[in-house]
């Protein structure tokens, strides 16, 4: 039976608890104390990690040195841009800077630098006009080259170009926004769903309970693949980018509320059990207070557990999806439809570094994201 | 009018091939220099002996050549284990003797004489004669059959070819009208055993005959090969036909090879993995990257750039009449946008195929101003007026159409003269990695003059319902597929009423004039037997489709394949079945 929360709790901080703990040896009190900053630790490393990607997601206009779309067609697949400090007549310079480059060979991808004229590499440089924060228009970005005008001035490409000569970091930056709303939204949405059924049947029981949780075991069954592209198919061939996300978290909460619900309602049905649920109902409170004030906080822990694995596991699909073309169409960006580059071997021998980054940045996320899932789970056995 | 084997290959190739040759991406041109010269080294006596292993994408589905209708199963069951009248040769591009010795079109040019070649036997030692023709004709016709790709491709506007039995090594066969190139008939016809599939004809079960569960040494040919064995969806292994007829200049027996497997390898990864570790010997039309990191290589694999292939890629708008059919699917509004010449040929100065061709397509492609390909030497014109990258002349022509610029110079929008703006969408195959990319660079193209265009990638079924069914499409991003360079092949394409008519399909009576002039001129070329005459006339309608732009071309991508060193006589050939057109002739040094 999990541990009662809520005013139940308030007993946890009183002084009888207290004297109960100081009694306890005091190697046991160290573990114990040292068990609870690993925990908070990798609560708060997790929650770091996920807030720096949503940080970098909200200011990717601003990180972006490059629209996300434009295509520099003179530099497809380009390595990396070299940032020099120093000339080729050794001549060190004050400020970064990089030399305009050309394609030599198609199929390498091989560049040449062109040495005679140096561009410098520069903060807050101008760019394309974005809206900060959806708010305030501005056209400066946290680097940028220096061009004094001319159309021909390189550009620097910290993470090389795609295919078509776009700037990876601009996309990859670009394509947060997409991914890391996409899951956690249909998280949500499936988790509210998903616990909503499952408390109604668990509390409810009987036939309510039997067709809710066979509707759930219905859902379960499906091939989740087959589903995903049913719901594909009754949406129509032009995907924008709100329509996709749209499309995608009708798929996520369509499959993912089962898993919850079932949860939910064993939660439920567990709690229901209790002496505070018994005297809860002796006091005539209604099924819904019932339901909604005393037994729901006291399942909520293990409920945010499985949304925070859901977490990771959405982003997954959604990468997934757009792996497979289903999910956002280009040329928008989704560290999905990034990734699907890397599905060519031979490209990924010659670049295996610049074509996993998205899938480096997708591990950070389901690192934090199972880091803080871990951090709950240890704090709900407590 | 001659509607060649490919009629249904051509679907699938306009449709299909385009995705399996685009699923494994050719690609790119290098600036108009071959990396690689071409292997067409000279033929060369070989050693008999050994096996080799070829890659397909998808399993055979057959070994009745009759009821094939994709390119894998025609490739076994009609090119390597069948024995065809008439042969093409991809050195000459002309058709030489097949099981047929020699043929005489008569001066009504529409009889034949057909003299058998002597002393043909198939695979199980029984003489192949006349009758044996004779059946297989009335197998490609017979009703029961409903053969998806031959009945149509040996019918000639809708009649049949009569073939009477003149002794058991002569035929005489009369076409219902006259033909210009009978021997693209001859090609389509591989004669069927009748002592083995009599029975079967009679009985109105040929369609199950010669199935991938027959037992192997029942399926009885008359080609290089013969079945050896099979297992279902990996592989199917093919061993000399010991009775072909065919020798080389020592008078060897052919073919050199015991045996030639036939893998069924999908992923292009696993192909080219496979590739490297020598347990394939052959794959036909590897991916760009792939190429990129062969050609250079001295290893056991090489891999050859052979230059613009047969299938293009073009762009075309919905032109079918609004309203069409009961089911109103075409916008009437955008109808009027794509049905005036001035906005295509705007769209057309718009795209910037040089820059397709070269970096997009890694060098792999040849940027295109016609519907047929430069790799089509014989009867692609030359002279036809080139479509340069020209944003102005592109305005211009928007202007002149009435459609207005709005918007900023950094995010211009584009508008008709009743306020609309100009949007489509243009659908693409998701199979084809190189047109979705082609796709992406006509979006940004478009977008300079504030056209609005939305990219929908699509599987190849849904694509050929929406533009040969429902006409619920605005523009397609396609082209144009076939096997053999003859202008007849170009037929099913350009003909008002053919379903693959692709603009404007299945016509009750042509639609416009040049169309009407396209019909008629098709019909003198099919008459036409003098082929600078037919040159003449195909350089005109090709001169028709360029002013018109019904399709606007973008590029004609190269044909890659790659081949262990240790295939001998290896001559790949950017016709259709590349590497194995001189199967017979390969042999393991």
């Amino acid at each position: 039976m999990s541990k009662p929360t809520g005013r139940y709790q308030a007993m946890n901080g009183s002084p009888y608890m207290k004297d109960v703990r100081d009694k306890q040896p005091s190697h046991q009190r160290s573990h114990r104390g040292w068990s609870y900053v690993r925990r908070r630790a990798k609560s708060a490393a997790g929650l770091g990690i996920i807030g720096l990607l949503y940080v970098v997601a909200a200011f990717a206009d601003f990180l972006a040195p490059y629209d996300y779309r434009v295509q520099f067609r003179r530099e497809p697949l380009a390595p990396p841009t070299t940032i020099h400090v120093r000339d080729a007549r050794n001549n060190v310079y004050r400020s970064p800077f990089v030399y305009a480059r050309r394609l030599v060979d198609p199929f390498e991808h091989r560049y040449l630098e062109d040495t005679r004229r140096a561009y410098s590499v520069r903060l807050f440089a101008r760019g394309y006009s974005y809206k900060l924060l959806g708010l305030f228009t501005s056209d400066r970005h946290l680097f940028g080259v220096h061009s004094d005008g001319r159309p021909d001035a390189p550009r620097v490409h910290l993470l090389g170009t795609d295919a078509l000569g776009r700037d990876r970091l601009s996309r990859l930056l670009i394509a947060s926004r997409f991914s890391l709303v996409t899951g956690p939204l249909a998280a949500l949405f499936a988790s509210a769903v998903g616990t909503l059924l499952g408390c109604v049947a668990g509390y409810a029981g009987r036939t309510i309970d039997t067709v809710m949780m066979r509707t759930a075991d219905i859902m379960m069954a499906l091939p989740t693949l087959v589903l995903m592209l049913a719901a594909r198919a009754a949406f129509p061939l032009e995907l924008p980018p709100r329509r996709a996300m749209i499309l995608l978290i009708t798929i996520f909460v369509t499959i993912g509320w089962a898993e919850v619900a079932r949860l939910a309602r064993g939660q439920v049905m567990t709690l229901r059990r209790s002496g505070f649920v018994s005297a809860a109902e002796a006091l005539g409170l209604s099924p819904m207070r019932v339901l909604f004030r005393h037994i729901l906080p006291n399942a909520a822990r293990p409920l945010i557990v499985q949304v925070s694995l859901m977490l990771p596991a959405f982003l997954l699909a959604e990468t997934g999806l757009s792996f497979l073309g289903v999910g956002l169409q280009e040329p928008e960006a989704s560290w999905g439809n990034m990734l699907a580059a890397a599905s060519d071997i031979t490209l990924l021998r010659l670049h295996p570094f610049l074509l996993l980054t998205p899938a480096f940045a997708i591990f950070l996320f389901v690192l934090g994201a199972c880091l803080f899932s871990d951090g709950m789970l240890r704090r709900s056995k407590t | 009018m001659r509607f060649m084997l490919l009629r249904r290959l051509v679907i699938s190739a306009l449709l299909a091939v385009s995705l399996t040759a685009s699923s494994c991406q050719q690609g790119i041109e290098p600036a108009g220099s071959q990396k690689q010269a071409e292997p067409r080294g000279e033929r060369v006596v070989g050693t008999r002996g050994g096996s080799l292993t070829y890659r397909v994408i998808s399993p055979p589905k057959t070994f009745n050549y009759l009821m094939a209708s994709d390119v894998d199963s025609l490739l076994v069951s009609f090119l390597l284990i069948g024995g065809r009248l008439v042969e093409l040769d991809h050195d000459t591009q002309r058709y030489v003797p097949g099981v047929a010795e020699a043929w005489k079109l008569a001066g009504d040019e529409r009889t034949l004489e057909l003299t058998l070649r002597d002393g043909v036997r198939f695979s199980d030692g029984h003489p192949l004669t006349a009758d044996d023709v004779l059946f297989t004709f009335r197998a490609i016709y017979d009703e029961r059959m409903a053969s998806p790709v031959f009945r149509d491709a040996m019918s000639i506007g809708g009649r049949r070819i009569d073939v009477f039995v003149v002794d058991a090594n002569h035929l005489r066969l009369v076409f219902p009208e006259p033909v210009a190139v009978p021997e693209s008939y001859l090609s389509n016809v591989a004669v069927l055993p009748r002592h083995a599939l009599g029975e079967d004809l009679n009985q109105g079960t040929l369609r199950e005959a010669y199935n991938m569960a027959s037992d192997p040494r029942r399926v009885v040919t008359a080609g290089a090969f013969m079945v050896q064995s099979v297992s279902p969806g990996n592989r199917v292994t093919l061993e000399r036909n010991p009775h072909y007829w065919k020798r080389d200049q020592a008078g060897t027996p052919l073919p050199y090879l015991d045996s030639l497997v036939i893998d069924v390898v999908g992923d292009p990864n696993s192909a080219f993995t496979r590739l490297e570790q020598n347990t394939l010997d052959i794959v036909d039309r590897i991916r760009p990257t792939d190429y990129a990191a062969l050609y250079k290589r001295e290893g056991a694999v090489r891999a050859f750039d052979l230059g613009p292939g047969l299938t293009t890629d073009h762009l075309w708008f919905n032109l079918n009449e609004v309203g069409r059919g009961g089911d109103p699917k075409v916008d009437s509004v955008k109808r009027a946008w794509f049905g005036d010449l001035r906005f295509r040929r705007a769209v057309s100065h718009l795209i910037d195929r040089d820059s397709i061709a070269s970096a997009t397509l890694q060098g792999l492609a040849t940027p295109l101003h016609g519907f047929v390909s430069p790799g089509n030497r014989a009867w692609a014109a030359n002279d036809l007026p080139r479509i340069d990258y020209d944003l102005e002349r592109g305005r211009t022509l928007l202007g002149e159409a009435g459609f207005i610029a709005r918007g900023t110079p950094d995010a211009p929008e584009l508008y008709d003269a009743k306020g609309n703006r100009i949007e489509f969408t243009l659908l693409v195959p998701v199979e084809s990695q190189a047109r979705t990319m082609m796709a992406a660079v006509i979006q940004e193209d478009l977008t300079r003059v504030g056209i609005r265009m939305q990219v929908a990638p699509v599987e190849n079924g849904e694509l050929i319902r929406r533009t040969v069914q429902s006409y619920d499409y605005d523009a397609v991003l396609s082209g144009v597929s076939v096997t053999e360079p003859d202008p007849s092949s170009y037929v099913n394409f350009l003909l008002s009423n053919s379903p693959l008519h692709q603009w404007h399909p299945k016509q009750a009576k042509p639609a416009s004039d040049w169309e009407a002039r396209i019909d008629e001129m098709l019909t003198a070329q099919a008459r036409e037997t003098d082929t600078e005459r037919r040159r003449a006339v195909f350089r005109d309608i090709q001169l028709i489709l360029a002013e018109q732009l019904p399709v606007i071309p973008i590029s004609a991508r190269h044909v890659t394949t790659a081949a262990n060193v240790r295939v001998g006589n290896n001559r790949p050939s950017m016709l259709f079945p590349h590497s194995l057109w001189n199967a017979e002739e390969l042999f393991v040094r």
